[in-house]
C-alpha cells in the first residue's frame, strides 16, 4: 500500500512540475491554459492523497471549471500578436534564472531541515475528526467560528463584483435604449388615430 | 518508501520557483504572468494543505 501510494504521489507531482514547466515555457498561451489546467488536475490528485477531498474537489470546479475557462476566452477575446511579445524574452533569462535558482535553494533548504515546533501541537484549534468526512468536518468549523471571516469574504466578493460592474458600465449618449416610463404612460389619445378613408383617393385628402 | 510531508512540501516549493520563474520570462504577457500567479497560489494551497494534515488540524483547509 505505500508502495502504490508512491507510486502516484510522483506521478501526480511530476506530471503537476511538468506542465507547470510547460506552462511558462509554451510558445502558444492557449497550450500553456491547457497546461495550467492538467497542472490545477494533478494538484487536486495531491490534495486527494493529503486527505483533503473537499479542497481537491473546489479546486477542479473553481479553478479547471471557472478560472482556466476564464483565461480561455480572455486569451482567444484579445487575439494579440504573441509571436512579437516573445522577442525579448531571452533578454530576462539570465536574471530569472537567477532569482529562480535563489528561491529554490533557498526553499529546498528550509524544506530539508524543518522541525515542528515544541508548542505547536498545544496550539491546534480544531483537529480532524475522523469519524465524520472532509466536507462535514470543513462545514462544522466553517459556519460556526470562522462565520463572521466567511460572511466578510462574500461581502469583498460582492463589492468587487459591484466595482467591476461599475467601472465598466459606460452609458453610451447615441443609443436609443428602452425607457419604460414612457412606454407606460402612453395613451391611446396620444398615438392612434382614427381616419375615414374615402375609396380611390389615399390618405392625402384626409390629413 | 513512505511519502511524508517533506516531499509535498519539496513539489510545493517547485512549483512556487516556476512561478517566480515564469513571472520573469514573460514579462511583456500580461496574461501569462496571471498563470504565473496562479502556480504560486497553488504552490502556497499545497504548502497549507500539508501542513493541516500533518499536524492534524483542520483549520488549514477552511
Amino acid at each position: 500500500m505505500p508502495m502504490i501510494a508512491a507510486l502516484f504521489f510522483y506521478l501526480f507531482a511530476s506530471i503537476c512540475v511538468a506542465s507547470a514547466v510547460m506552462v511558462i515555457a509554451a510558445r502558444n498561451p492557449v497550450h500553456s491554459v491547457l497546461f495550467l489546467i492538467l497542472a490545477f488536475v494533478n494538484a487536486a490528485g495531491l490534495f486527494v492523497m493529503m486527505g483533503a477531498e473537499f479542497l481537491a474537489m473546489i479546486l477542479i470546479v473553481v479553478y479547471v471549471g471557472a478560472v482556466a475557462v476564464l483565461f480561455l476566452f480572455v486569451v482567444m477575446m484579445l487575439d494579440v500578436d504573441f509571436s512579437e511579445l516573445k522577442q525579448g524574452m531571452l533578454q530576462y533569462l539570465p536574471v530569472g534564472m537567477l532569482i529562480g535558482g535563489i528561491f529554490l535553494a533557498e526553499l529546498l533548504l528550509v524544506v530539508g531541515a524543518w522541525a515542528i515546533g515544541p508548542g505547536v501541537p498545544r496550539a491546534i484549534t480544531a483537529p480532524i475528526p475522523t469519524t465524520i468526512p472532509n466536507t462535514e468536518a470543513i462545514g462544522l468549523v466553517l459556519y460556526t467560528r470562522y462565520v463572521y471571516f466567511f460572511e466578510a469574504a462574500g461581502m469583498i466578493l460582492l463589492v468587487a463584483m459591484v466595482g467591476a460592474i461599475v467601472l465598466t458600465l459606460q452609458h453610451r449618449v447615441r443609443v436609443r435604449r428602452q425607457d419604460i416610463s414612457e412606454q407606460v404612460a402612453r395613451t391611446p389619445a396620444a398615438s392612434i388615430d382614427v381616419v375615414k378613408v374615402r375609396s380611390g383617393q389615399g390618405l392625402g385628402s384626409n390629413t | 518508501m513512505t511519502i511524508g510531508l517533506g516531499h509535498f512540501l519539496s513539489v510545493a516549493a517547485v512549483l512556487f520557483t516556476l512561478g517566480i520563474f515564469g513571472i520573469f520570462l514573460n514579462r511583456k504577457n500580461v496574461i501569462i504572468i496571471l498563470m504565473s500567479i496562479e502556480l504560486i497560489l497553488l504552490a502556497v494551497n499545497i504548502n497549507l494543505v500539508a501542513f493541516s494534515t500533518h499536524l492534524g488540524d483542520i483549520v488549514g483547509q477552511i
